[in-house]
């Protein structure tokens, strides 16, 4: 799958969690920059991605999900 | 040392002299001098258990290298284990094992089943609950890969006994705190009159507010059972002040002194009580243990609970907050307590509203009335539930409870005006310095000079003149 | 680094000099109608008082726990209240006393028993008031305990002369004020007054002073030097003050009768209820002041017919 196709797949997921969209998808993407996106929705974001992208996250995984890039290429690895 | 006292400032006068003037040529013995004076400052409170202090350290220095290095997943979880063992093992034994004593005791008695198990009445190693904390958080850090660990002893032990933030936090990570250590620091103007300023501020709201608030919270609670509910509800009101401004004020010093040595500790409150909603509340209050407890304790339980949906998010915050409440002493109180708080959630985890960051009236200078509302309601969830955070048993709590939600409280009582006009003029100072870091650090870019230090000789005098008798600290007992 | 250092030392002489200022700054309005200032009276009364006379020293339950007219008109003896309150401390009110006694005088020392232990017989902020704006020949009489105990309290002394407070209002305090006191010395403004409410003794800090024992072996000696006699007596306290205190206070009485003062009375004896209490431990209505003066009264005549004292 194509890293925009993924991007995108995760700006839905992340909008419908925090109710808006007001934010930029780019590799440098943290948490702190989307209004909404704390310690109680992250786990409603990472279930939705599980959901989208049928894969199942680790605990240790958490620890690499600071910013979109890696995110990104956390289910990029988890896919193929 | 207390912050306050004759003995901290000789202390520190001439840590300071020395750390920049004599010690200040090279990093190396800038920070062997941090270790000793954190060192001293540590023995002058309790020499007894500088030992394990010390102990502590060293194990956890020599183990965050070693699960660094491990090959395999099991001897590094091994190694891992064994660090978190040692210091919360520590942990639970002197903080925690007579309330188990207790609590087992108590257990078996109601069945009418009498055991001869006697309480062993250790003494709190000072400090152990923040220390311990950065020990745990510097090993979990390592073995998730977010940090390396540093090969430098000096470095780790300071990080660990770092004496500004030592005895009451704030609780600084290791991510925060170590690359500090490991680059020399030269003296800044700016943040050296930044840091004095906060503790000129944690000053007075230590001894004019939070003095003057202790002896009236301890006359209406030990009394209790004698005053009309009005009373209980004022002395509920001032007791949620008083731990605020005895908590944050200390902080404030913490983060002071460290600014004057050219350090940048984490912020430990961000203007609690004008919060719209709890989880903005606990955001704003105590950060770094929160922030803690969020990373380390929360995100892994809910993400473990994930598959239940909200019902796992919720037991998630329950435990957290159980945790939260636990952390702060070896009473059911402080288990009611985190239990409510986590509690609180529940609806804004039903509602699913997210809240946003926003600063409450930003850049207005009252807040509307809706905003208000949510303040109001926040701030009352608040003290009441501060009432079984000071009370003494759970039933001293309820008791306390029921005599409040009582007809006499419409009763007429005594407003303690003097008291009420000193906490209303802090909060209104608070209030309009919320966007800061603490409420008068815009004071260097707004006033001139004549002004600002005609300000701090009146804050200066205050404190002398109004300030309370000296209690101690209340968190100095976690 | 200079910078920073310059500006805190210009900013330290200005706190220094407002803190000059403020020492030289004469007692305000309020502390000059406050009740330290009854010391300048009760020291004309030693000075003037003739003999025979009967002398009582100690603090507040002396103030708010005596009737000297009874005391007067029973043992035919001049009473002179020349007790003062609390934080003076009871080496200062030793101190003063001992240049104003006489020959045949008999003076009955009734101390707080808080003062028995820890510092606080070496006296507190009001120690520091006294000597600053009351009676400022007596500083250099100061014991080194006893500035040991009070410097600390400077800063707070010379800067509260700037409060406006303390220029602008007249505290009307009905009760304690420089005029409280009738003409032995006692306080008597409080014995027309409805009770206020009673606030038993929260806490007495620290352990167990004996060279507060000592200092009151030496006032003895030095009273018999003069030919004067000292008695022992012990505050009336109400029953929730004595309850929570009791072994301190016992503590007191057995290290006192260690020492073979002579006592009168009992702690116990002086237990009054709570009826005749005022607003604080050792502090009685009028009712309790004529309660105890006659227990006083009874005790002293035991005391007396055993030296075989005329009255």
């Amino acid at each position: 799958m194509e890293r925009t196709e993924i991007a995108e797949r995760i700006r839905t997921i992340i909008s419908l969690v925090v109710k808006h969209d007001n934010f930029e998808m780019t590799d440098e993407l943290t948490a702190n920059d989307v209004a909404g996106w704390d310690s109680l929705s992250h786990v409603g974001i990472i279930v939705g991605i599980e959901a989208a992208f049928n894969i199942k996250f680790k605990l240790k995984d958490l620890n690499g999900m600071n910013t979109m890039g890696n995110i990104i290429e956390l289910i990029r690895s988890k896919i193929e | 040392m207390v912050f306050i006292s004759i003995s901290f400032v000789i202390f520190f006068l001439v840590f300071f002299f020395f750390y920049w003037f004599v010690f200040g040529r090279n990093l190396r013995s800038q920070n062997l001098f941090v270790l000793a004076g954190s060192y001293l400052f540590y023995a002058w409170w309790d020499w007894r258990f500088l030992s394990l202090l010390i102990g502590s350290s060293l194990l956890s220095f020599l183990l965050g290298i070693h699960i660094e290095k491990a090959t395999n997943e099991r001897r590094r979880r091994i190694l891992l284990y064994l660090g978190l063992l040692q210091v919360l093992g520590a942990l639970l034994i002197f903080k925690y094992l007579d309330f188990f004593i207790v609590s087992f005791v108590d257990a078996f008695s109601i069945f009418d089943i009498t055991t001869d198990i006697r309480t062993i009445n250790l003494i709190l190693p000072v400090g152990i609950s923040f220390y311990t904390f950065r020990i745990i958080s510097y090993l979990l850090d390592i073995n998730s890969g977010k940090i390396k660990p540093t090969a430098d002893w000096v470095v780790f032990f300071s990080y660990v006994s770092f004496f500004p933030s030592l005895i009451s936090g704030p609780i600084d990570r290791a991510q925060a705190l170590i690359p500090q250590l490991e680059k020399k620091r030269t003296f800044d103007y700016d943040q050296a009159t930044d840091g004095m300023r906060q503790i000129l501020w944690g000053l007075f709201k230590k001894i004019v507010v939070a003095d003057n608030c202790v002896n009236v919270v301890d006359e209406i609670f030990d009394n209790y059972l004698n005053v009309p509910a009005s009373s209980l509800l004022l002395g509920a009101f001032i007791y949620t002040i008083q731990v605020y401004a005895d908590f944050s004020g200390y902080s404030d010093m913490a983060i002071g002194f460290s600014r004057l040595i050219g350090f940048n500790i984490t912020r430990n409150f961000n203007f609690p009580f004008f919060s719209q909603n709890i989880a903005e509340y606990w955001r704003s209050w105590h950060i770094s243990l929160t922030t803690w407890m969020t990373e380390y304790i929360f995100t892994p339980l809910s993400f473990s609970f994930r598959s239940y949906g909200r019902t796992g998010l919720i037991l998630a915050i329950l435990l957290n907050f159980i945790l939260v409440g636990i952390w702060h002493g070896a009473n059911w109180t402080f288990v009611l307590f985190g239990l409510l708080h986590g509690c609180y959630f529940i609806p804004l985890i039903l509602r699913g509203t997210i809240n946003t960051s926003k600063m409450t009236a930003k850049s207005k200078l009252l807040p509307s009335l809706v905003e208000l509302r949510n303040i109001s309601v926040t701030f009352a969830l608040v003290v009441l539930t501060n009432i079984i955070f000071r009370a003494e048993s759970i039933f001293q709590a309820f008791s306390y409870f029921s005599r409040m939600f009582s007809p006499s409280l419409f009763a007429g009582t005594y407003t303690y005006p003097r008291l009420l006009l000193i906490i209303a003029l802090f909060l209104s100072v608070e209030w309009l310095g919320r966007g800061q870091q603490y409420a008068i650090a815009g004071l260097a870019l707004s006033w001139p000079r004549t002004a600002r230090w005609a300000f701090y000789t009146v804050v200066i005098m205050l404190i002398f003149v109004i300030g309370g008798k000296q209690h101690q600290f209340i968190y100095f007992q976690f | 680094m200079k910078q920073f250092l310059k500006r805190i030392l210009h900013f330290t002489f200005l706190l220094l000099l407002i803190f000059m200022v403020g020492m030289i700054l004469p007692a305000t309005p309020r502390v000059s109608e406050s009740i330290l200032f009854v010391k300048n009276d009760k020291d004309s009364l030693l000075a003037n008082v003739d003999s025979p006379r009967i002398i009582f020293l100690g603090a507040s339950n002396l103030l708010l726990g005596l009737n000297s007219q009874i005391i007067h008109d029973s043992l035919r003896l001049n009473p002179i209240n020349a007790s003062l309150f609390w934080g003076i401390g009871l080496i200062y009110m030793m101190d003063n006393a001992i240049n104003y006694i006489k020959s045949g005088d008999i003076v009955v020392v009734s101390s707080d028993y808080s003062e028995f232990y820890g510092e606080l017989a070496y006296g507190r902020e009001e120690l520091l008031w006294t000597v600053l704006d009351v009676s400022p020949s007596s500083i250099m009489k100061l014991r080194s305990e006893q500035w040991l105990n009070i410097f600390r309290f400077l800063p707070s002394y010379s800067f509260s002369k700037f409060a406006l407070t303390e220029w602008l209002f007249k505290y009307e305090n009905a009760i304690y004020s420089r005029n409280s006191c009738n003409r032995y010395g006692d306080m008597y403004t409080h014995w027309g007054l409805a009770k206020p409410k009673l606030v038993p003794l929260k806490k007495i800090a620290g352990d167990f002073n004996s060279s507060i024992i000592d200092e009151l072996v030496k006032f003895q000696t030095r009273l018999r030097e003069k030919d004067s006699f000292l008695y022992i007596t012990f505050p009336a306290y109400d029953s929730a003050s004595f309850q929570t205190f009791k072994t301190k206070i016992l503590e007191v009485e057995n290290e006192l009768k260690k020492k073979h003062f002579a006592l009168l009375g009992t702690p116990y004896r002086y237990n009054v209820p709570d009826s005749l209490a005022f607003d604080g431990a050792g502090h009685l209505t009028k009712e309790g002041c004529d309660y105890r003066t006659r227990l006083l009264i009874e005790d002293l005549k035991v005391q007396m017919r055993e030296k075989h004292w005329v009255y």
